[in-house]
């Protein structure tokens, strides 16, 4: 039971804060309400990006100056607004309560939680338009962000600080890549906070990727800001910002953090919808002039701060949805442009099975080694090569004619690698996992084995060298470079293993 | 119509703080719908700018209109009684609102417990 002196406490404490000063208002009126968009006479100080309040509290933010009239684009579609109604500013630009209780939580772009348990009202205010830092205050990617995909961690290796685009057709595993990335990082030293922005899409689906997410744990180090499709254009166009600002709280406070945006293709819609609505005029597919600004803008924020700022980082992970694997589209070209690599999801890939689809040909990541610890790079580069190798050996393949020896084992080689890369969803594998398994078949100790043996092979040895072999795992996971001495306690343990092994 | 042939027109259409009758109703008569719409909100616009609305909750003394017409020497006050107000006053000009009234202080009051 609560005192009823503890009340009068709190009251009082609160009342010390407020100040009775006279309000100086801008108000407008309400001219017109088509297609969402808000004109308003009056309001002569508003600023672009400005909040203002309704007179029956709704919420809505300032996107076009007249020279008599301001756009403004509603953020509950819900709220019915009328010709003369009033409407006034509150100087303040749109920002998002930012704090650790938003860890595990799921939110909308404005803060206002969505799953059902009460408002984070702790917290700093963070503004979802922010200038990125600048370049003095960045250091470069050294330090790796792994994603428990082999084929991304020995071949596209990802920094934390980058921006790594996931680019494909739809249904390739893209936002299945971007959630083992998050899973992974329930082992990452130093610890790692992920934020999922959900953009567009169904709520089932966001749902779905909670539920998983809780279901591996990683829930816990995560926080999901959604914009469904069932949510105006206006909060879909704020959700990749909002995720960003939460992003940047702990990011100074010297915190590492990932951010997966779910996707920018339909965030580039919603602004298109916006900006056609606003009678910006139109440019190529529609699009506004300034497209390329808003992910360029959204981009830049990812970033590794030097020791003097702190340290921490925001490693982006935004996703692109492409028509028929055409990636020199416009919105694909543009991310491409502005982010440090990305990995190429194919469709035909994914039809023989190569799970995740990832074509290695096509991905780069242009942070590269520097975001690689010793020992992956040095199976790495030798598993590239023979992958080079062997996607050029396999066109000559398909003629039928004779091949000589060395040409046959490089095709089988190649065909044993490339059965390693496929990986199951939800299972990120650790670091020195992944090293077994690259180092066993780039070293030909897999030659032996059947292709269709691989995975089940693989699966064994991991759990074979778990058990009998935990110091190998240790050494592996401090991350420097293959020695002889390590080379060879792992040739053991796989020959040791292959002596055990029957399908 | 366009916007600067449209202040062009309703620049005439004053003769200093008066509205010429005559050339209003000349050039009403010789618009369309569509632009007679636009041209009386212009007009409005103009007129409302010389204008301060001022609301009190009790009816203005001497003293207290006197102040104002101080204040707003070249505009037309209209006072308005809003006795929701309490006690205080609000004054509009423009798309400027001046509140200092018990509501104001009161509505304020709440929302800022209830957002701590």
């Amino acid at each position: 039971m609560i005192d009823n002196k503890e009340i009068l406490a709190q009251l009082e404490k609160r009342l010390t804060t407020f100040s009775a000063d006279p309000k100086v208002k801008n108000v407008g009126v309400v001219e017109k309400n088509t297609d969402g968009v808000i004109t308003a006479s009056g309001l002569s100080d508003a600023v672009i990006g400005e909040k203002v309040i309704f007179a029956n509290s709704s919420e809505g933010v300032v996107l076009g100056l007249d020279e008599d009239a301001v756009s403004i684009i509603l953020l509950d579609q819900s709220t019915i607004i009328k010709e003369g109604n009033k409407v006034n500013t509150t100087g303040e630009l749109l920002v998002i309560q930012a704090h650790e209780e938003l860890l595990g939580r799921i939110v909308n772009p404005l803060g206002k939680p969505l799953d059902g348990k009460p408002a984070v009202k702790k917290g700093t205010h963070m503004p979802l338009e922010r200038i990125a830092a600048g370049v003095i205050e960045r250091e470069p990617v050294d330090t790796p962000l792994k994603t428990g995909i082999k084929a991304i961690d020995a071949m596209i290796p990802i920094g934390r600080g980058q921006r790594e685009l996931l680019i494909g057709d739809r249904g390739l595993g893209k936002t299945a890549v971007a959630i083992d990335t998050i899973i992974n990082q329930k082992t990452a030293k130093p610890k790692v906070i992920c934020i999922y922005v959900a953009i567009g899409q169904k709520q089932s689906s966001i749902a779905q990727i909670a539920q998983r997410l809780k279901d591996e744990d990683a829930l816990d180090y995560t926080i999901i800001v959604a914009a469904a499709a069932s949510d105006p254009a206006s909060l879909q166009y704020l959700a990749p910002y909002a995720g960003v600002a939460i992003g940047e709280y702990f990011m100074e406070k010297g915190k590492d953090v990932l951010i997966v945006y779910d996707d920018l293709t339909k965030h580039a819609w919603a602004y298109r919808q916006l900006s056609l609505v606003l009678r910006r005029p139109a440019g190529r597919e529609a699009y506004p002039g300034d497209i390329f600004y808003l992910h360029s803008r959204l981009l830049e924020r990812a970033v590794k701060l030097n020791k003097k700022n702190g340290g921490g980082s925001i490693t982006a992970l935004p996703i692109i949805e492409t028509q028929a694997g055409d990636i020199s589209a416009y919105i694909p070209t543009n991310v491409i442009s502005i982010t440090d690599g990305q990995i190429f999801l194919e469709g035909s890939l994914f039809n023989i099975g190569i799970r995740p689809a990832i074509n290695v040909g096509n991905s780069v990541s242009r942070v590269g080694g520097a975001a690689q610890t010793g020992a992956m790079k040095s199976v790495a580069g030798k598993m590239r090569l023979d992958l080079a190798q062997y996607r050029e050996l396999a066109a000559f393949a398909q003629f039928g004619s004779e091949l000589d020896p060395a040409t046959l084992s490089q095709l089988e080689r190649g065909k044993r690698l490339t059965e390693v890369l496929k990986q199951p969803q939800y299972q990120p594998l650790p670091e020195p996992l992944e090293i077994i398994s690259i180092w066993a078949v780039a070293n030909g100790l897999l030659d032996e084995i059947p292709v269709d043996e691989i995975q089940i092979f693989e699966e064994r040895l991991h759990q074979y060298v778990q058990t009998h072999n935990k110091k190998l795992l240790e050494k592996l996971a401090a991350g420097e470079k293959i020695n002889d001495e390590t080379a060879k306690t792992l040739k053991k343990a796989v020959e040791d293993f292959k002596k055990t092994f029957s399908k | 119509m366009q916007k600067k042939l449209l202040k062009k027109i309703v620049a005439h259409s004053f003769d200093g703080e008066l509205l010429k009758k005559d050339f209003v109703v000349e050039v009403a008569n010789m618009l369309s719908r569509k632009d007679l719409k636009q041209y009386v909100k212009a007009l409005k616009v103009v007129e409302r700018k010389k204008e301060v609305i001022i609301s009190l909750a009790l009816t203005p003394t001497k003293k207290q209109k006197h102040v104002f017409s101080d204040l707003y020497t070249n505009k037309r006050i209209i006072y308005r009684i809003d006795k929701r107000l309490g006690a205080g006053v609000k004054i509009e000009e423009n798309d400027k609102e001046f509140a200092f009234n018990l509501r104001q202080i009161l509505d304020g009051l709440v929302q800022h417990v209830v957002s701590q």
